[in-house]
């Protein structure tokens, strides 16, 4: 099983969780999973990841926030 | 739930907003301007030329200027639909309402009837333009049920405002005022302000409040019953004069807005992060000066008749300075360099570092310009009847101006820079 990086930007006010979200991928290692925590749906972000060649599934977490899991297709 | 996303492929090209908001604060300055040149006599009643030029260079020039250029960027984002060919329809508003606005201007400073009958035809082609493309893309809408609500209402009270306006200043080309005039110049300002600009704010803040300001979102019953209650207001106000109605439906309206901004300060008073916020802090000032000028309109049969004329220039200075201008400004700040970073974001690619998004709008000058703006309305109010803070007052306005036009025409060359280095 490939290695996980966790980010959480739950709280974070627009568009601070983006730019987190796109520095940690900038920086992971080829084969890796991003994991993330966010408050709502990010969507302008989807659109980015597709452009990019990233994977990307969202589950809904019962508190009424969101997990992402991101990883490169390529 | 808030469906609205931005997405590269629906978004329209940077420059089409960006030369909306880059020319607000030209038009602010002018303002100033105009202002300093009538000295403090101006606030004496709002029926002056020069009042009337004021007004104008605020609500054309600064606010339906920045509402224009937020509805083509909007539009795509939540009604899901691109404005086709959005280069040339941003052509075909800006221009017309740049130079209609001057003309109108024009035409009340000096009285030149041409520059009433210019403004007058400039002013209508840009309102066709803009009903059109707006209503268009609104038709297919299919998400976001509270916004769309609210940019229907807000369109509708547009298209009113200008029906009422375009006559009264191409008559005014003419020579000729008919006395039917008299009840459109009291309903003219009252859907430009209430319905226009009001209900395009409220509509708006169901989306951004929660998202930008991270509160709880606005009671479902109340995303679905502002802006009906709000165009009612106005209609039966306009429909029914010298009856019972109007004062009734327009008590209803004004206190729906009200309702609107206490319902918002309370949000924004129980949102999950409190770090301080010069956005939100505008916010603040526009809510509490929305429902200052509502509670103001519902009390005016109790005004005193002696300061009627004072009270009535006040209530504008609140609606317009105290409720827009602060609301705009302070959305202002957020927008402009979220869509530099965005639209860099977008070019570069995951691989190159862009600069993030208070490289491109720092905290200070932002806070800066708050303070400016704060003071111009904190001393621009008493001004109405104590002329001392008259000059202070506009020389702070013409400051929170200048800070304002510094600050987005900064980031506007910052993105060119940035844009360059990517090659």
């Amino acid at each position: 099983m490939s290695a996980t990086r966790f980010v959480d930007v739950c709280g974070l006010a627009p568009p601070e969780p983006m730019e987190r979200i796109l520095e940690a991928l900038r920086t992971l290692p080829q084969g890796e999973t991003l994991r993330v925590h966010i408050h709502r749906q990010p969507y302008p972000l989807y659109d980015i990841l597709a452009r990019e060649g990233y994977a990307c599934a969202t589950a809904a977490r019962d508190d009424g926030t969101f997990e992402l899991t991101i990883r490169h297709t390529g | 739930m808030n469906t609205g996303a931005l997405s590269l492929d629906q978004a329209p090209p940077i420059s089409v907003p960006w030369r909306f908001f880059l020319t607000a604060p030209l038009f602010g300055l002018a303002t100033a301007l105009v202002l300093a040149w009538y000295g403090p006599a101006i606030l004496e009643s709002r029926w002056l030329p020069a009042s009337a030029a004021a007004v104008h260079l605020l609500t054309l020039g600064f606010i339906t200027m920045v509402m224009a250029g937020a509805m083509m960027q909007m539009l795509p984002v939540v009604a899901g639909a691109p404005v086709p060919h959005p280069r040339l329809v941003a052509w075909g508003l800006h221009v017309p309402l740049t130079a209609g606005t001057v003309a109108l201007v024009g035409g009340f400073l000096t009285g030149t009837r041409g520059a009433f009958l210019a403004g007058a035809l400039l002013l209508a082609t840009f309102a066709v333009v803009f009903v059109a493309v707006v209503a268009l893309s609104l038709a297919r809408a299919k998400s976001a049920f509270g916004t769309v609500n609210g940019m229907w209402a807000a369109l509708i009270a547009f298209a009113v405002t200008a029906a009422l306006g375009v006559p009264m200043a191409w008559s005014f080309g003419r020579g000729a005022f008919p006395a039917a005039f008299g009840l459109w110049r009291d309903l003219h300002p009252l859907w430009g302000l209430g319905g226009w600009v009001g209900l395009l704010v409220v509509g708006v803040g169901y989306q951004v409040v929660p998202m930008f300001q991270l509160t709880r979102p606005y009671p479902r019953l109340m995303t679905w019953a502002v802006a009906p209650l709000g165009l009612a207001g106005l209609a039966a106000a306009s429909l029914l004069p010298g009856t019972w109605a109007p004062r009734t439906a327009g008590t209803i309206a004004a206190l729906a807005l009200a309702v609107f901004a206490a319902a918002t300060l309370v949000l924004q008073s129980t949102r999950r992060r409190r770090l301080p916020d010069v956005s939100l802090t505008y916010w603040r000032v526009a809510m509490a000066s929305l429902a200052g000028a509502a509670l103001l309109f519902v009390a005016r049969p109790a005004w005193p008749a002696a300061n009627a004329a004072q009270l009535e220039v006040f209530s504008v200075l609140l609606a317009i300075v105290g409720f827009a201008l602060s609301v705009i400004e302070g959305m202002l700040l957020k927008i402009v360099p979220f869509l530099a970073w965005f639209h860099l974001q977008a070019r570069a690619g995951l691989s190159v570092r862009v600069p993030n998004v208070k490289d491109f709008l720092p905290d200070r000058p932002a806070r800066w310009q708050l303070r400016a703006h704060v003071a111009a309305l904190s001393l621009l109010l008493p001004a109405v009847g104590w002329p001392a803070a008259f000059w202070p007052a506009v020389a702070a306005f013409a400051a929170s101006q200048c800070v304002l036009g510094w600050n987005l025409w900064r980031t506007a060359w910052r993105f060119r820079t940035a844009l360059a280095q990517l090659g």
